[in-house]
């Protein structure tokens, strides 16, 4: 089995991942277009969209991988589990059941193997003076906004494979819900939360002084 | 022990140091008499199932019990102090456990009065105090029970701080309520008050309960608990909460009175209103009613979110609520689904009835294959088919055609309403100053018809929640996230107006 994965950088906004799958004898060629994606994810040469908003760093494409990996690894367990033992499972005639599980087992392959790409992508963030945007998603697009002044309380989190990649989160957690910056340097995140919680604490001591 | 030693008031150097009213160690009593008895009636069933009857030692081994536990109530009781201080009150606990809590003024969001069947025949009110916390929402801070007329002295004067006004105690029984709530309406409301879905499990658990009861189904007695903690429970302890309903206003302070067999008294200040909202679950609809909620952080209790009108006919409710919360309302000048919300609404609900009827096809072909079936199995099985390809894809598409009919969007200077639902509807008027995240949204078709929804997340009486739009053109849905921050830009938003 063969897996080809080809990214087109210059011709964003409009990306195409073009994924080639190729098992002998049969050969797939799945092209998944992302034209309608608007211009507010495109970048410049700075690596900033028009409006101010950056990127994520491309190491994090390989954390996510490392990841997908890692889940990878157990639904193919489950899976071939549940295709070689199909007999015992449903007692009745196997080919049927077989055959779902492996286009269901196919389908959340393909989702692991482009859903990094995409996600690296759609991510987009910006820190203000007075709040936090957020822009990301792979299926659904979202736009996430914090004001500063409802943030609780910041914190930096790294777990394993983020740390293989020098990778942290910043969590900010307001009385309603926490957003999460994912993926960011661990310098970039760590200057994130230190500017987030100097602008709290200056927000609370103003509050106590009026 | 007399009353006077129970509070027992101290002065230390202009603080007030109380105790809890002794009543409180028989409460606990009571309750462990209860619970030990119920354990160790069930214990001995089950040992006497199996042969093993310990007759007497029973008896011996729940005094051991219950007077352990008295032991231990009465040294919480007697290590625990309120201080009231200038600035705060401090909880002392120093038992095995130390604990301090420290509850400043300015965090209480109210102290609300709880009057069970002990502290009637004690002549005793529990104060409960509320902090203005989304963590600790639903249970009070800390729980103070003294003489009824020292409670009521000790409740004027902390709402004298939170409310910034004398809340005379006796200024609020001559209040006449703005509502009349009968308790007929109140046990309609306990009925039909309840989301359509809790009602549906319910009632249909109790439908399959007495089916098993008559033909021996297997499942029966897991039915008929379903049917009690999703419905019978919360009908039960709603009625016995909201009996004898009396709302009313005092200058910026709404008070709650309510309660068959506890007496209830919760009193809240507009400032600390979050959001209100209208609900109407379906039946409800079906006659014209509708309930008044309000979200006030730190007022929650066991029952929920604070309860401002039981079912009553939506021309009433809008009337109270004009009256009693007019700062909430706003003239509604609403605008419902546009028509390109159609196609992205329907679609995800397509699909899923689609897949039901292509399950149910599967499960009918199987069925069929399958010999030697009785005439009860196989009606049950053709059911299921029903159910599958039928009823429950109706259900979907025409919950998809009621959500794009009834969903609307509209905003004022200081509030935004959403309306959503399709079956059960709500109407939630919020105030921006009080959205604590937002985020657009919008999928793949939402997209391609440049639609989208937003969520707000919002602290309320439950702890945070999250209100989530219908369907609008995402350019007039990202005006909210703006005038968030638009007002927080330009100090229409201060936070002091909300303290």
């Amino acid at each position: 089995m063969f897996i080809k994965i080809t990214e087109k950088e210059s011709e964003l906004p409009y990306i195409s991942v073009r994924i080639s799958v190729r098992i002998p004898n049969i050969r797939l060629y799945m092209l998944v277009h992302q034209g309608d994606m608007n211009d507010e994810f495109a970048v410049d040469e700075s690596g900033m969209t028009s409006d101010g908003y950056h990127i994520l760093d491309p190491v994090s494409k390989r954390s996510m991988y490392l990841k997908n990996l890692i889940v990878f690894a157990i639904l193919a367990l489950f899976f071939g589990l549940g295709i070689h033992y199909a007999d015992i499972i449903w007692e009745t005639d196997t080919d049927l059941y077989r055959m779902g599980l492996l286009a269901v087992f196919i389908l959340i392959a393909v989702y692991l193997i482009v859903s990094p790409i995409v996600f690296y992508r759609r991510y987009r963030y910006r820190l203000d003076d007075d709040k936090v945007d957020i822009r990301r998603g792979i299926i659904t697009i979202t736009h996430t906004m914090v004001p500063i002044e409802r943030i609780h309380q910041v914190e930096v989190s790294k777990g394993p494979i983020n740390r293989m990649f020098g990778l942290a989160n910043v969590n900010i957690t307001t009385a309603g819900g926490t957003a999460t910056l994912e993926y960011l340097n661990e310098p970039v995140a760590e200057s994130i939360a230190s500017k987030l919680n100097e602008c709290v604490v200056r927000l609370l001591k103003d509050r106590d002084q009026n | 022990m007399t009353d006077e030693e129970s509070a027992m008031p101290e002065n230390t150097g202009g603080q007030i140091v109380l105790r809890n009213h002794w009543s409180v160690i028989i409460g606990n009593i009571l309750s462990a008499v209860i619970t030990v008895g119920i354990m160790l009636f069930i214990t001995a069933l089950n040992f006497s199932e199996k042969g093993l009857d310990y007759g007497e030692r029973w008896v011996v081994i729940g005094i051991i019990l219950v007077g352990s536990l008295t032991f231990i109530f009465w040294r919480r009781w007697k290590l625990t102090t309120y201080t009231f201080g200038d600035t705060e009150i401090t909880v002392d606990r120093d038992t095995v456990f130390k604990k301090q809590i420290h509850i400043q003024y300015s965090r209480l969001a109210s102290v609300n009065v709880r009057r069970s069947i002990i502290n009637h025949i004690f002549g005793t009110t529990a104060l409960l105090f509320n902090v203005n916390s989304s963590v600790n929402s639903a249970q009070a801070e800390a729980i103070l029970t003294l003489k009824k007329d020292e409670a009521d002295k000790i409740r004027e004067a902390i709402s004298q701080r939170i409310f910034q006004r004398e809340m005379v105690v006796k200024e609020e029984v001559k209040q006449e309520t703005l509502v009349e709530i009968s308790n007929f309406d109140v046990i309609l409301h306990g009925f039909f008050g309840q989301p359509s879905q809790q009602s549906i499990i319910g009632l249909a658990s109790l439908a399959y309960s007495i089916w098993s009861l008559f033909w021996g189904a297997s499942g029966g007695l897991a039915a008929i608990i379903i049917f009690v903690f999703s419905y019978a429970y919360p009908m039960v302890m709603s009625i016995l909460r909201y009996y004898n309903y009396r709302i009313y206003r005092v200058n910026d302070t709404i008070t709650v009175e309510s309660g068959m067999i506890n007496n209830y008294r919760s009193s809240f200040s507009v400032k600390k209103v979050n959001a209100i909202r209208i609900r109407q679950p379906l039946l409800a609809r079906f006659m014209g009613k509708a309930l008044l909620e309000a979200e006030v952080v730190g007022i929650a209790d066991q029952q929920g979110i604070p309860l401002l009108c039981p079912l009553k006919s939506k021309k009433t409710v809008m009337t109270l609520a004009n009256q009693l919360i007019p700062e909430m309302l706003f003239d509604v000048e609403k605008s419902g689904q546009p028509s390109k919300a159609l196609i992205p609404t329907m679609a995800n609900r397509v699909f899923f009835a689609l897949v039901l009827i292509a399950v149910g096809f599967c499960f009918y072909t199987y069925t069929e294959s399958l010999a030697d079936l009785g005439y009860w199995e196989h009606l049950a099985l053709l059911a299921i088919d029903a159910l599958l390809m039928l009823i429950l894809p109706a259900i979907l598409v025409i919950h998809g055609l009621l959500a794009h009919a009834g969903r609307a969007f509209a905003s004022s200077d200081e509030l935004f309403m959403f309306v959503i639902g399709a079956y059960d509807r709500e109407t939630d008027f919020i105030r921006y100053d009080k959205v604590q995240m937002s985020v657009v949204s919008s999928g793949i078709i939402q997209r391609r018809f440049g639609v989208a929804q937003c969520t707000i997340s919002t602290m309320s009486a439950m702890g945070a929640k999250n209100i989530r739009s219908g369907v609008f053109f995402k350019e007039d849905l990202d005006a909210v996230p703006s005038e968030i921050m638009a007002r927080i830009r330009d100090g229409r938003y201060d936070y002091k107006r909300y303290q």
